[in-house]
């Protein structure tokens, strides 16, 4: 058995055989992502960043049943409720702690009323740690500037639910 | 409010029939008497028999509400009911109101402007033998059409 | 007994009894709406529908008697089939809002759907709507919800006592409400929010402030009376969010009553947050050094010249550490008893600790009773659902008072004696029984006479006669005449009356811990478990006519409570210092120098002795607001600071074992009768120039904490002037007109309210905030010359400015 042996390591076909192997990939499609000028594509069930969303008449969704902080398994939303002066459920607190949460989305899972999401944003940061805490304020802000991709990336998950 | 005498004395004398204790098995009968003299029941009437009898308010709400035959609204001084149930709806009780809605003007629950009629769809009068059935005041008018019904109501005044 | 096969399992089980009772005491599950075992059964839900052998129907468990041999399948597929078709119909007009409803998460119809219920509903037609109605600051509705198991309707008729919601309109139409829009008055009412098994009937002040999941919950002890309810805090994060009562079928059965259910609201209201000292005029928070630096300065400087008045609402320990600390200091004044208008009931009586004496399950099986000068349906609630069960039964308990309070049971005799007859009205009703007893008529009770009372003789006969004819009868003294002038001798009479008539003799007393204070030397004349002490002089004297050089003041407003508000103001003004250890601002707080914050009763720990005699322990459910400290810890530092000896206690249970100690002695025990009232001083008669006021409290209006709690103050409303039609019709006075009335003290602004069941000559003015002005509580009152003030002008009732 030394023969073939001695032919391979004399004509370094291993080698060749490599570089073909580089070659034929020379000339095919690029899978790399040149992020951040590219992006790779996101399902619609992407669970990014959180928002709370608003109904179009821009009365907000969430109606502190408390489902998503029962469900959440880190432990990363805190409610507080209170009747609103019109007699409706409402919450007068409604923190995410996104360094306590693990995006499983559950939270989303949970609500009734479709208030809670999780968007497709996964680039935010805070510079301090309570940057990461965020407020009702913040959630609706998120949730007013990105309601038409949220909009659309639950009209898209409709059928498969 | 205190109820008029006729009342009182018919509520004393249905009292005799039922246990002394049990103010509360009289309740109909002082209602079906204070509506023969006063025409129909209102919450100042109900509380009253409620009075009379020792019995919480409450108590006479529940009995005026569950019934039909009470009226918590006035009504005209001829009440005309049509039944409107399977036995009378199958012998066209449908022509009789349609006829009595278009010759008094008005819908049912309605009384007419002059105070005199009042329109009420009831269910089944028990007299599905001579349907379809149309009951004023004290009379039954049996197989009604509505001919009749103008007959009816030309003989009242 | 009954021998029966629940799932093929034989079962012994008392013959006559529902399926449903056996079932629950075996373990078994089945699932009910309708019945609850303190109400009657309806059987209007068909939820417990089980399959019997041999019927071709499925029965409701809780309407089948189990009869001998009777084969019973709970679970079996024909069994919950039924059940699955009844949460059917149940589900097609509910609905589905559990999560904006308060009852999602403990809610019944919740829980069987999962259990029992389909998982999609068939059901595509619109669903029925019901307008909700205000039923008061107390219940909450949303009658859309209502499944119709009609609780709370017999539960206003059986346990109430007065129907106030009803079924109106039929079938599909049914609705459960008052039909007219009014307020739910009952004192009972919370317990339908608990009854409720949906969400249509809930907590107004809880409204939205929490789900169920997430509380904490705390076993805690009423305080407010001296039932003792058993009750449990929940609170989240440390904020208390509700109470629900816990069930003791020896105290409190399955109910609480709205006081001690809605009181909670006051943590949370008009706190002392911090220690305050008055600069001048103005008050300044300081930290705990600064406060205790000025108290104990204080103090030392008046040193035994001091006087203690406690709230009988405050733990044993509390009041065990306050009379250490004052008779520690060398000072003999300290007295819980701020109402009591009799300054001779010490010196006569001696010993009035209120005990029951009896158990509160005994009151149940009395077949007579006669209540003296109270009105157990607002003093002590769950008392008087006892006496309603007996009345049930058949029992025939009568009352005699100064007026006719509106009662939620049949009295067999509801007395009204004349004005300020309390004692002779008693007395005539003892040689009643005397006379009955055929033993003779004792010396001292010659000289009664019932009509001299405003008494009629034919009717304390009867009165008497059913005390004597009862196997078990019961004479209890009422929170009201423990506090009257003549108290000393109406006890002595009460319980003589007891002693002929062979009937119990026990008191009906006024707060939580009215026993605990008695025992543990809160009184002037008795040290702790009746130990001889260096008498004293009673609330009566030491804020009024005749004050100390320094007052401290633990947990109570003698500006609103004392037996004479005006002279404990003038009292308060004289002295040159007063440390108010409170948990809330009030009227004492303010005119103090230093105001040391301590823990309302749900941040507290310690223990009550109840009117039965029971000791019932409880922890704290949250942290005290702000800078607030249990009373206990703020009495040790006290003591320990100004040398009284043995002060240096770590833990609250040291003093408990103390204050323990001193219950045994004092003969505190479960169901222990009343000491014997001593000789006591005859009463001089009350008179004054008008109408003599009877300051029966109201249930809302009680002591410190329920007056800061805002849904029952909404429910309060007004304190009113109830006078009868005749003195109204005579001074020209109408319902509702608001009068300034005079009394000895001053005057007061007030609604007056008419009721037939107050007598000519008196007017029923509770003790509280805006009557604190007229003076003495048991005084007289007489209507302004410009009598009726028909100008529409409103009457303050700011609490914070009296």
């Amino acid at each position: 058995m030394a023969g073939p042996r001695l032919l391979q390591t004399w004509f370094l076909t291993e080698l060749w055989r490599g570089l073909m192997l580089t070659g034929r990939n020379l000339f095919k499609r690029k899978v790399t992502v040149q992020y951040p000028d590219e992006y790779t594509p996101a399902s619609p069930r992407f669970r990014g960043l959180h928002a709370l969303r608003r109904y179009p008449n821009g009365e907000e969704r969430c109606i502190a049943c408390k489902l998503c902080e029962a469900v959440c398994p880190a432990l990363a939303i805190e409610i507080d409720s209170e009747e609103r002066d019109d007699g409706t459920r409402r919450t007068t607190r409604y923190d995410i702690d996104l360094t306590k949460c693990i995006y499983c989305g559950l939270c989303e899972e949970s609500c009734p009323v479709d208030a809670i999401v999780e968007t497709h944003i996964f680039e935010f940061h805070g510079e301090e740690r309570g940057d990461l805490v965020y407020g009702k304020e913040t959630l609706l802000a998120i949730g007013d500037r990105y309601e038409s991709e949220i909009a659309e990336a639950r009209r898209k998950d409709a059928p498969y639910r | 409010m205190e109820l008029p005498e006729p009342v009182t004395r018919r509520i004393d004398q249905a009292r005799t029939r039922y246990p002394a204790e049990e103010p509360r098995a009289a309740v109909i009968e002082a209602l079906h008497a204070a509506q023969d003299e006063l025409g129909w029941l209102d919450q100042p009437t109900l509380d009253a028999v409620a009075d009379y009898l020792g019995l919480e308010p409450i108590k006479v709400y529940e009995a005026a509400t569950f019934y039909d035959m009470f009226n918590r609204e006035p009504v005209g001084r001829h009440h005309v009911r049509v039944c409107t149930n399977i036995s009378c709806w199958l012998c066209d009780s449908d022509a009789v109101t349609d006829r009595l809605r278009e010759r008094l003007g008005i819908d049912f629950g309605e009384t007419t402007s002059d105070g005199r009629f009042t329109l009420t769809e009831v269910e089944c009068l028990g007299a599905c033998g001579g349907a379809p059935v149309i009951w004023i005041g004290r009379s039954y008018y049996e197989n009604a059409t509505p001919e009749r019904v103008e007959e009816i109501l030309d003989g009242l005044e | 007994m009954a021998q029966i096969f629940i799932n093929g399992e034989a079962h012994e089980v008392p013959e006559g009894q529902m399926l449903i009772e056996a079932t629950d005491a075996l373990g078994i599950d089945v699932p009910r709406f309708c019945y609850h075992r303190g109400l009657s059964v309806a059987a209007n839900c068909r939820m417990c529908l089980v399959e019997v052998a041999n019927r071709k129907t499925p029965a409701p468990a809780c309407a089948t008697p189990v009869s001998e041999g009777m084969e019973v399948q709970t679970h079996s597929e024909g069994a919950l089939e039924a059940r699955r078709a009844i949460m059917e119909f149940l589900l097609i007009n509910h609905p589905l809002d559990c999560p904006i409803c308060d009852q999602g998460g403990e809610c019944d119809l919740q829980d069987f759907a999962l259990a029992h219920g389909s998982g999609h509903s068939r059901y595509r037609e619109p669903k029925r709507a019901v307008a909700d109605e205000d039923l008061g600051p107390l219940i909450e509705t949303e009658m859309t919800r209502c499944i119709h198991c009609t609780r709370c309707v017999r539960f206003g008729e059986e346990v109430g006592g007065y129907a106030e919601l009803g079924a109106t309109f039929r079938g599909e139409e049914m609705e459960i409400g008052t039909y007219v829009g009014r307020t739910v008055e009952s004192e009972l009412s919370g317990n339908m929010i608990d009854l409720c098994p949906v969400g249509a009937l809930t907590s107004k002040p809880y409204r939205y402030k929490a789900r169920v999941w997430e509380m904490r919950h705390h076993p805690t002890i009423c305080p407010h009376c001296p039932v003792g309810c058993n009750m449990k805090v929940e609170e989240v994060d440390d904020e208390v969010k509700r109470v629900l009562p816990v069930t003791n079928d020896a105290i409190n059965e399955d109910w609480i009553c709205d006081k001690g259910r809605y009181s909670y609201e006051a943590v949370h209201h008009d706190r002392v947050a911090e220690p305050h000292i008055k600069v001048g005029d103005r008050w300044r928070a300081v930290s705990w050094e600064t406060a205790f630096n000025a108290a104990l300065k204080g103090l030392r400087s008046v040193g035994s010249d001091l006087a203690a008045a406690v709230a009988p609402t405050a733990t044993v320990e509390e009041q065990w550490l306050t009379q250490h600390l004052v008779r520690g200091l060398g000072a003999t004044d300290i007295d819980h008893r701020l109402g009591l208008a009799d300054p001779d009931l010490d010196a006569g009586v001696a010993n009035a600790t209120p005990l029951l004496g009896q158990r509160l399950v005994d009151l149940e099986a009395l077949d007579g009773a006669l209540v003296i000068g109270g009105n157990p349906r607002k003093d002590q609630p769950l008392a008087n659902h006892r006496l309603r069960k007996a009345v049930a039964r058949g029992a025939r308990v009568s009352a005699l008072g100064p007026v006719r309070y509106p009662r939620n049971l049949d009295h067999f005799r509801d007395l009204v004696h004349g004005p300020g007859q309390a004692a002779p009205a008693v007395a005539a009703v003892a040689k009643a029984v005397a006379e009955a007893g055929g033993a003779g008529v004792p010396a001292n009770l010659q000289g009664a006479d019932a009509e001299e009372a405003g008494l009629d003789p034919r009717e304390v006969q009867e009165l008497a006669d059913s005390l004597i004819h009862g196997r078990q009868t019961s004479v209890l003294v009422g929170t009201l005449a423990q506090e009257d002038p003549q108290a000393g001798e109406l006890i002595r009479l009460a319980h003589q009356a007891a002693r002929l008539a062979g009937a119990a003799f026990g008191y009906l007393a006024a707060y939580g811990n009215s026993v605990g204070a008695w025992a543990t030397g809160c009184v002037p004349h008795r040290g702790p478990g009746g130990d001889p002490v260096r008498e004293g002089r009673p609330a009566a004297a030491f804020l009024a006519s005749d004050p100390r050089r320094g007052i401290l003041t633990l947990g109570c407003d003698p500006l609103v409570e004392a037996a004479d508000p005006v002279a404990a103001q003038a009292a308060f003004e004289a002295a040159e210092l007063h440390v108010a250890i409170t948990s809330h601002w009030s009227a004492t707080a303010r005119a103090a120098d230093v105001v040391l914050p301590m823990a309302a009763y749900p941040e507290n720990e310690g223990a009550y002795a109840s009117g039965e005699g029971r000791l019932q322990a409880f922890g704290p459910a949250a942290s005290p607001v702000g800078e607030a400290r249990p009373a206990w810890k703020i009495l040790r530092v006290l003591a320990h600071t100004l040398g009284v000896p043995e002060s240096e206690f770590v833990e609250v249970g040291e003093i408990r074992e103390r204050a323990e100690a001193a219950l045994t002695r004092a003969g505190i025990a479960l169901g222990a009768s009343p000491p014997e009232p001593g000789p006591a001083l005859e009463a001089e008669p009350r008179s004054g120039p008008g109408l003599l006021r009877v300051p029966a409290r109201h249930i809302y209006h009680d002591d410190l904490f329920v007056r800061r709690a805002p849904a029952l103050q909404e429910q309060f409303g007004r304190l009113t002037a109830t006078i009868s039609p005749e003195d109204a019709a005579e001074r020209g006075v109408d319902e509702g007109d608001a009068v300034r009335f005079e009394g000895p003290g001053g005057s007061a602004r007030l609604p007056v309210h008419l009721d037939g069941g107050v007598p000519p000559g008196v007017a029923w003015i509770p003790a509280g905030e805006d009557a604190a002005s007229l003076g003495p509580a048991f005084g007289w009152v007489r209507l302004s010359d410009r009598a009726a003030g028909r100008t529409g002008e409103a009457v303050t009732a700011d609490p914070s400015e009296a």
